[in-house]
């Protein structure tokens, strides 16, 4: 089946479902609101939303930014220093499984509501992921090529540039695929736990004052987000790779 | 440029790949290795290419160390898998070397990959190519520098029979409009006969020289050449030494 068709299809039965749902269960509208009070909310209160979710962006963006720039670095010197990945082993392995909600709660206590907390939450969440795979893939790097490398006298800066690096791209690019829409779970789930502004809190509110609809039309808001984010990364790789789909002719 | 080896040894923990090897080729020579597995013909040229240091001995690229040569960029090497960017079009590989080795004295990438018959394939890449296509970029990427010593390990190892002959025919072609002193590796006689003008047959465990092999055999070869009576008795020869070299190896 045509992927853009199945896309049309879950665009058009997920409000079907819900005005169907609503049907079946007979739940009132303060507490399953209509698809369209929904949206009523989305346009009313669209400059409410929009700061929010501005908030929620630029935390999402800092954290993602620095989780790459640390999770690279990290990288790169467990290429050239094997020491420095047995040393780090041990951290990754406890900021990957120590439950993040929990050292949210930490964070908050010690650092209040201020955008920090948030950031670093974001960066506990995906720097694993981009770290894995760019170690993996600088390692992937065909030793042939880098026997042809040596032979050419080629330096440790060229080598990195037309060998190493090229190698791991793919690998980076799959590790946004999953890294770059969990900045943005991360930074809501941050904002949910403590916060005064963002979509996270704007979902605690909303709770607090029963805004049903309200509460519904954040999860669309940060759910395009999400799914918006996905999509860039899955746009950007096929921008990049295209060289591997190019017909012969 | 010539490629001496005195009394090369060389151990991979207990196992003595190279005993007492020596061996001198000559400038504009093309000299091929050859015998059954684990001889250590791909350590020899491993170590020509400074991509290997000897346990014993040592091995002198014009009476420089290989090391040196490849920094004078006077060393090309194919391998037996081509060793190509995949996210690189062909004639891009090819110009990955004069990135780094600049472009003084070097062949126009352009011109050479027309010249190997892939004039119409200098915007594809890797995965587009055939097996024979892949190993003539590979080749082209290893001396577009235009580098006095070209080291070879079996580059033509994965490809089919009749293709292996055509791309044999090809490189004695290019060989013979810009001489370079080769070190070739195969397992195959035949490959071995018709390309070289000494074919040196190694003995397996420990990895030694058991004979050296003049072909003679007039240049230029081609084809036709195989079915040749002189050629099939200088194959016969070579084959007989390989079987003597591999009953020393048992």
């Amino acid at each position: 089946m045509n992927d853009r068709l199945a896309y049309l299809i879950m665009f058009v039965s997920v409000p079907v479902l819900w005005v169907l749902a609503i049907q079946v269960t007979g739940f009132p509208s303060f507490l399953l609101p209509p698809p369209d009070m929904v949206g009523g909310v989305l346009w009313t209160e669209r400059e409410l939303l929009a700061s929010h979710t501005w908030i929620t962006i630029v935390e999402a963006l800092t954290g993602y930014a620095v989780a790459n720039a640390i999770a690279i670095a990290l990288s790169i010197s467990f290429l050239y220093l094997p020491w420095m990945e047995s040393l780090a082993l041990p951290w990754t392995v406890i900021i990957k499984n120590v439950p993040f909600v929990t050292i949210a709660s930490i964070l908050i206590i010690i650092l209040g509501d201020t955008p920090l907390p948030k950031i670093i939450i974001v960066v506990l969440i995906t720097f694993f992921p981009i770290l894995a795979n760019v170690t993996k893939g600088l390692k992937s790097a065909d030793p042939v090529l880098l026997d042809r490398m040596q032979t050419l006298d080629s330096s440790q800066w060229e080598i990195f540039t037309k060998v190493r690096w090229p190698s791991a791209l793919p690998y980076y690019i799959a590790a946004h695929e999953i890294a770059f829409t969990g900045s943005i779970i991360g930074a809501v789930v941050a904002e949910w736990l403590f916060a005064r502004k963002g979509l996270g809190y704007l979902i605690v509110q909303s709770m607090s004052q029963y805004r049903a609809d309200r509460v519904w039309a954040v999860t669309i808001v940060a759910s395009a987000l999400a799914v918006g984010a996905y999509l860039l990364v899955k746009a950007i790789e096929k921008y990049l790779f295209r060289w591997q789909v190019e017909d012969l002719t | 440029m010539t490629i001496e080896f005195s009394q090369v040894n060389k151990r991979f923990g207990n196992i003595e790949a190279l005993q007492e090897v020596s061996l001198t080729v000559q400038d504009g020579e093309f000299v091929t290795l050859i015998g059954p597995s684990g001889c250590g013909k791909t350590t020899m040229l491993r170590i020509a290419a400074g991509l290997e240091e000897p346990s014993g001995g040592e091995v002198r690229v014009n009476g420089d160390t290989p090391r040196n040569a490849c920094r004078q960029h006077q060393i090309g090497v194919a391998f037996q898998r081509p060793a190509l960017l995949a996210s690189r079009s062909a004639l891009s590989n090819v110009k990955m070397t004069l990135e780094i080795t600049g472009r003084d004295g070097a062949l126009s990438p352009d011109e050479l990959l027309t010249d190997f018959g892939l004039g119409e394939f200098h915007h594809h890449y890797p995965h587009q190519l055939s097996g024979g296509m892949k190993q003539r970029v590979n080749i082209a990427a290893a001396l577009v520098h235009n580098p006095a010593i070209l080291l070879m390990d079996e580059p033509f190892g994965a490809l089919d029979e009749l293709t292996r002959e055509a791309m044999g025919e090809w490189l004695g072609g290019v060989l013979s409009r810009s001489a370079k002193t080769v070190i070739f590796v195969t397992h195959s006689v035949e490959e071995a006969t018709i390309l070289s003008d000494r074919v040196v047959v190694l003995s397996a465990r420990p990895g030694r020289i058991a004979e050296i092999i003049e072909v003679g055999l007039p240049r230029p070869r081609s084809r036709t050449s195989r079915t040749d009576e002189n050629y099939l008795r200088e194959v016969a020869r070579v084959r007989t030494s390989l079987y003597r070299a591999v009953e020393l190896s048992n």
